[in-house]
């Protein structure tokens, strides 16, 4: 493992190196309306560079880049320019995407359980996968309603970003950027010689640093899941009052559009092309069958449905692991802030006073 | 002058105490902070369930329209607290027969004090509420509140059609079809709204310019002489689009021409199901030199 320190300046250089280098992906503070967003951008000049916003978390994630909204499923096509080049990608560049938190890494780590799986490998989602190189980003602020830690998702580190940049925002000069980079993984040759000029932090230095902000971040709040995941899913379809906690949602899909983890779509035709776009389980028309029956007709079957997919169905089929990453989009960004804590909450609590508990967690 | 939102609050934990004591009903509805979140939200509980009543507030954040949510349970009675707009809202749901007034317990309030950055505040013509069987706070005189509306330059009425096009074009290329501002608008309640019809389709799925536009216009189409100008639609939009200049314009046009406003009584006529014979007749009916 090296660890590097740097000053906002050096960071900046450092970023104009990757540009030259790789197609950089980075957050940038944006107005919309009546919103001031943090939105990951595709950087297209040098001088953007230092605009790049790192402190908040941003709204997008790298979702939108590797399994975007809308997608052309031209097998043909696809299958031909495969064979045409056998690694067709090698022409474009890189992507870098500079700047994700843990939990966002998590989310990708999540998509790969299911795209790639050897059984029903996704092509078009493969091909967007390959050639990526995640930087991962914290620092001592704890994300609005983020919940991750709950999940087991560390803040400091995921294993998909062979570097990780922390920042102290308390902090001037060189110390205000540490980046740490994973024993073993090089650069390109540019980049390591940029890398040679910077001055070398200490490891027990940094340690000591997230340990701080890891004890600032405990007891921000009071929720917690005491069951163990998977949630038996016949007790809690059953025996979870659904309607209280959910009553508010007014069946937008905002939750799951913005949400880093869920990857529901739909196909349509265009002409003779198959099409996929996002779809969402918050509305209506999700499950309405061709005869106009629809198996969850009342927004509260649709919320069980999303909240077991997450914390029953996904765990069931991927070892454990949450269909969520604790990151708090769905929260913060609901119209009516609807929280999935409040929903998560009334299943454990259920279960608790059936006595499904179990003695650890 | 408008009342303090510690004011409101207080008075609302009154009152809901009362009617807890007095009235005969099955749900209510009412803001409270968040238990994790700390967020204003809805609370929506039954008479039988457990409410603590000091988690009930209300402060510039309380921005979601409780009137929305009366519509998703019209057979019971229901107490629902409501901000000026919201009580324009239920007026409207009752002049259209939606929802019956004696399903209603109506906790209005008095001198809306606004919510904070909603623009629909800023030209807010109703801080009293139209109808109320409670109400929080004091009365505010009709005249302090300001009828003006020199200053709305983002209705682009003054613009050329190739600037609106192209300003609603980039505003709505953001769009991501989530219908969020059809979800929290509380005179949007079709049981079948266009856009999830699939015989015929009027919009095709994914995401384009020419379907973003045909959303929000339709969506505007139907809304004069509905819209109450609440604001809950940018308030709701994910993704800051400003799409209330229409539907805003619309309600000034309306007032304008024919001094109508939507949702200020119970026994309003419908814009669209009145007529008089000295109505102007603005827009492309009229002839040129008329």
């Amino acid at each position: 493992m090296r660890l590097k320190k740097l000053n906002s300046e050096e960071l900046i250089e450092l970023l104009e190196i990757f540009f030259a280098e790789y197609d950089l992906i980075a957050p940038f503070k944006v107005e919309q309306g009546r919103l001031n967003r943090v939105l990951f951008r595709k950087i297209r000049q040098n001088n953007e560079i230092p605009s790049i916003y790192l402190k908040e978390m941003p709204e997008t994630t790298p979702k939108n880049f590797i399994l975007p909204r809308d997608e052309r499923l031209d097998f043909e096509r696809f299958n031909s320019e495969r064979e045409e080049n056998e690694n067709s990608l090698a022409r474009a560049k890189t992507r870098l995407f500079f700047g994700v938190r843990s939990c966002d890494l998590a989310a990708i780590e999540l998509f790969d359980d299911v795209f790639l799986d050897e059984d029903y490998l996704d092509p078009f989602y493969e091909s967007r996968r390959e050639k990526n190189i995640f930087i991962g980003y914290s620092n001592q602020i704890l994300p609005p309603n983020n919940f991750q830690k709950e999940l087991e998702i560390g803040y400091f580190d995921h294993q998909l970003a062979p570097a990780f940049i922390y920042e102290d925002l308390e902090a001037r000069g060189r110390e205000h950027y540490w980046l740490k980079i994973k024993a073993g993984y090089q650069f390109s040759k540019d980049v390591e010689a940029h890398l040679d000029n910077l001055e070398t932090g200490e490891i027990g230095n940094l340690e000591k640093l997230l340990n701080d902000w890891e004890d600032k971040f405990t007891g921000e709040t009071d929720f917690e899941i005491k069951n163990k995941l998977p949630f038996p899913e016949k007790e809690v379809f059953n025996q979870v009052d659904w309607q209280e906690p959910t009553a508010s949602c007014l069946g937008c899909g905002v939750c799951t559009y913005y949400c880093p983890t869920c990857f529901c779509f739909d196909f349509f035709w265009d002409g003779s092309t198959k099409n996929r776009a996002w779809d969402s389980c918050m509305f209506s028309l999700f499950t309405e069958h061709a005869s106009g029956h629809n198996p969850r007709e009342e927004q509260h079957q649709r919320w069980r449905q999303r909240l077991l997919h997450k914390f029953s169905y996904h765990p069931q089929n991927y070892n454990d692991k949450p269909g969520c990453v604790g990151c708090g989009r769905c929260i913060y960004k609901c119209p009516v802030n609807l929280d999935i804590r409040n929903v998560i909450n009334a299943v454990d609590k259920t279960l608790v006073k059936g006595g499904q508990a179990s003695e650890e967690r | 002058m408008t009342n303090s939102y510690k004011e409101i609050t207080e008075d609302l934990q009154d009152i809901i105490e009362q009617i807890y004591k007095q009235e005969e009903f099955d749900r209510l509805l009412a803001y409270g902070r968040g238990l994790f979140s700390g967020l204003i939200e809805p609370v929506i509980v039954d008479k039988e369930a457990e409410l603590d009543l000091d988690r009930l507030e209300f402060t510039d954040e309380a921005y979601q329209m409780l009137s929305k949510y009366l519509l998703k349970n019209r057979e019971l009675k229901q107490v629902v607290v409501a901000k000026p707009c919201d009580t324009r809202a239920i007026a409207f749901y009752i002049s259209e027969n939606i929802i019956a007034r004696d399903n209603l317990i109506v906790v209005g309030i008095n001198g809306c004090p606004g919510i904070k950055d909603n623009t629909a505040c800023d030209e807010c013509d109703s801080k009293n509420p139209v109808i109320a069987d409670y109400t929080a706070g004091n009365l505010m005189p009709e005249d302090e509140f300001a009828k003006d509306k020199s200053d709305l330059k983002y209705l682009l009425s003054e613009e050329n059609q190739v600037t609106r096009k192209n300003h609603y074009t980039k505003e709505f290329m953001r769009c991501t079809q989530c219908y969020a501002c059809r979800d929290a608008c509380p005179v949007c309640y079709c049981d079948h709204c266009f856009v999830e019809s699939n015989q015929p389709v009027w919009l095709e799925a994914g995401s384009g310019p020419e379907e973003d536009m045909v959303f929000h216009l339709m969506r505007t189409m139907h809304m004069p002489g509905r819209c109450v100008n609440c604001g809950a639609c940018e308030m709701a939009c994910p993704e800051g689009i400003e799409m209330r200049s229409l539907t805003s314009h619309l309600y000034h046009q309306a007032r304008e021409y024919f001094d109508f406003r939507p949702g200020l009584a119970v026994d309003q006529k419908s814009l669209f199901s009145d007529y008089n014979e000295e109505d102007p007749e603005p827009g492309f009916l009229q002839q040129e030199g008329d």
